[in-house]
């Protein structure tokens, strides 16, 4: 059985196609990413999964069950979304509660469930009674996360869940997904970070425009769609122009004022390189081979760079 | 059940946490009121207001209406009949009043003593004291004023000797009042209109911009989104959201009271059951109106700005500051169509007159037929909204 499986699903919003047939499968227990650029259509397609809007055809189950079922049961799921949504006037303690409230969950359940969050998610006192208000970015991503994960789903959808958060914290936070996933949790997760789906994703599907362009596990895609291996010369800016036509017949490119990239050459070719580059008087401060990336997938796929959006 | 507890608890926690809601929804209204009474309800130059009802009609009779219009301490209404002095008595809208019975006229001119009645409202002891010491002051005026025309008089026509003069001036005393206190309910001050009014300023802002508030303010922050993720139904927000406002409307009563009891010490009568179920009533219509207007409007903007508007102008047309009775009559008939003009008349009853909620049952059945009605309307918009709330 699969966690979600989105079947055809289309949405416009008035006449713009914003997600065009759109169809996956989340394995129980995965990781699954969501890798696009602001507008693709991740959002949306997330909040058709969760109920929130209404799709224009399509299908859409939950572990089997259709969302527009009456049987449907959303104590399963629970969601992280991209701002924090939490009520900044109440303390972190106060939003939990308020959630477990709105889920049922008893209060002799509640006490051992709020333990093991705070043991999990490193809350200490102190910071359940503090004002949403009053804390870092970091700490409300933490109170969102076990007000959605107070009712024990089965399913966590994740909406950029580290945007905004500063790479120590953004770390922190992958560990704690992927702890999360170790508890037989399965997580969906949109993002615009190539590294943090690369990083913690089982699968991913690259979607722009609302269509999915490809789905595998991240080495599947690299494989496929990332292209060859790349060699990068560094040296100073001034030897830069010299060495472009020195190495013509390898094609490099320059990638920046210090680099060169050349594609398609691995590490045996580095002693050729060298010597060509030295017997011109050009000396190398460093090689360095680049193995494709989530990046260059998404390049070879649409033809533009994903993180510069 | 539980989920409509969590979100009525929640609602009422954020608002008692909010300096701002807890200024205007309670301070504010709290400051007005004693401001009010201070400027409204002191005792500045003391004037009496007289209600006489001639029923004599005659020249004498009028003179003795004009030596009470002279005096610059009484205010002196004339009354066509009997009836208008009922109606003025029972509404104590009046501190004394003078009947001058037919023949009054006549006695006076034909040596005769003449007696008015005189009923001094006693609701206020001491107004009523100050009532009958001016109007027996300006009595005596009258009757020292006839004896020196009537010595005068005999003087003149040289019939009577002095100890002759001295024994009739002992008894001439042209006319005689019988004063009679009047019993029974006592009269209204500002201080309790006030306090009794601010009661209805709650039905106002503290249910329906308060309940407005809830909805669009979740609506803004994404929070209603949040809520909507969990297993909770539309109707169970709406009534939490109910009861939220609900419970704050009944917080805010009980503190305008136990704050305007100790400093106005107004006489009202405490029937904590009655008030309760009225004050649930008027805040209800007051809720109900709350969650419509935040369904109908698009923006959070424009509903919470719509129902301040409406709140503004609500306010003058409920009796909270003025008595209902002040207004035009065309303004007067607009009253007859709001709910919350309706609980807070019957608030005023049961603090000011001690009236049961029996007493008033047209217009508790009324309050209940338009709340059940208008929230059952409200429900299906809103239930609407939330199922298709899109963000």
């Amino acid at each position: 059985m699969y966690a979600i499986e989105t079947i055809d699903v289309v949405k416009y919003y008035g006449k713009a196609k914003v997600l065009d047939n759109v169809s996956l499968k989340v394995y129980e227990g995965e990781i699954y990413g969501l890798l696009g650029p602001n507008g693709a259509g991740k959002s949306t397609l997330i909040e058709i999964i969760l109920g929130l809007r209404s799709m224009d055809s399509g299908e859409i189950k939950i572990f089997g069950e259709s969302i527009t079922s009456r049987k449907f049961n959303k104590r399963i799921i629970g969601y992280v979304p991209q701002e924090h949504l939490l009520y900044d006037n109440l303390t972190g303690l106060d939003n939990i509660k308020y959630f477990a409230g709105l889920y049922g969950v008893k209060s002799t359940e509640f006490k051992k469930r709020l333990n093991t969050l705070k043991e999990f998610l490193g809350l200490d006192e102190e910071l359940l009674k503090k004002d949403v208000s009053k804390m870092s970015g970091g700490q409300k991503r933490r109170i969102a996360l076990a007000t959605s994960l107070i009712s024990n789903p089965k399913l966590v959808i994740m909406d950029e869940p580290t945007t905004g958060l500063d790479p120590n914290i953004r770390r922190e936070f992958w560990h704690l997904i992927t702890e999360l996933n170790d508890k037989g949790i399965t997580i969906l997760l949109t993002t615009h970070y190539m590294e943090e789906a690369d990083e913690l994703c089982d699968r991913v599907s690259i979607i722009n425009k609302g269509k999915i362009l490809a789905t595998g596990t991240p080495q599947e895609l690299k494989k496929t769609y990332g292209g060859v291996e790349s060699l990068i010369i560094k040296m100073r800016s001034k030897f830069i122009e010299t060495a472009k036509t020195i190495l013509e017949p390898y094609t490099p490119v320059v990638i920046s004022e210090d680099s060169i990239r050349i594609q398609g050459l691995t590490e045996r070719d580095i002693p050729e390189v060298r010597s060509k580059l030295e017997g011109a008087g050009i000396w190398v401060d460093g090689f360095e081979i680049r193995r494709p990336s989530l990046d260059d997938v998404f390049i070879n796929l649409t033809g533009r760079r994903l993180e510069s959006e | 059940m539980k989920r409509i507890i969590s979100v009525a608890k929640y609602d009422l926690k954020m608002m008692l946490k909010t300096k701002e809601v807890l200024f205007w929804n309670i301070a504010f209204p709290i400051i007005l009121m004693l401001l009010f009474s201070a400027i409204f309800g002191g005792s500045g130059t003391i004037t009496i207001d007289i209600g006489i009802l001639d029923q004599d009609h005659s020249d004498m009779s009028q003179l003795i209406i004009d030596v009470f219009n002279q005096t610059n301490v009484t205010n002196i209404v004339i009354l066509k009949d009997n009836q208008s002095l009922y109606d003025k008595l029972s509404k104590h809208e009046l501190d004394a009043y003078i009947i001058i019975p037919r023949g009054t006229g006549k006695n006076i001119t034909t040596g005769f003593q003449a007696e008015l009645k005189v009923y001094i409202d006693n609701s206020d002891p001491n107004v009523a004291d100050i009532s009958t010491g001016i109007i027996k002051s300006i009595l005596d005026g009258f009757n020292s004023r006839t004896r020196s025309m009537f010595e005068e008089y005999i003087k003149n026509s040289g019939v009577f000797n002095q100890t002759m003069l001295e024994h009739m001036r002992a008894y001439a005393e042209a006319i005689k009042a019988k004063y009679k206190p009047v019993k029974g309910t006592e009269r209204i001050q500002y201080k309790e209109f006030i306090l009794t009014g601010i009661i209805g300023y709650g039905f106002l802002f503290s249910s329906m911009v308060t309940a407005t508030a809830s909805i669009v303010n979740e609506r803004k922050s994404g929070t209603l989104k949040r809520l909507m993720l969990t297993p909770i139904k539309p109707i169970e927000i709406l009534l939490g959201k109910t009861f939220g406002a609900l419970f704050s409307t009944l917080l805010y009563t009980f503190l305008v009271l136990a704050i305007g009891i100790p400093l106005l010490q107004p006489k009202i009568h405490l029937l904590i059951p009655d008030l309760t179920i009225v004050v649930i009533l008027g805040s209800l219509s007051g809720i109900v109106i709350g969650l419509i207007i935040s369904a109908i409007f698009r923006t959070t903007e424009g509903a919470s700005g719509f129902a301040i508007i409406i709140g503004i102008f609500l306010q003058w047309f409920i009796g909270i500051w003025f008595p209902l009775e002040m207004l035009p009559p065309y303004l007067r008939q607009l009253t007859n169509y709001i709910p919350m003009a309706y609980a807070l008349d019957v608030v005023r009853a049961i603090l000011l007159y001690g009236d049961t909620i029996l007493i008033h049952l047209t217009e508790t059945l009324y309050l209940t037929i338009f709340v059940v009605i208008l929230y059952t309307l409200g429900s299906i918009v809103l239930s609407k909204m939330l199922k298709t709330i899109e963000v």
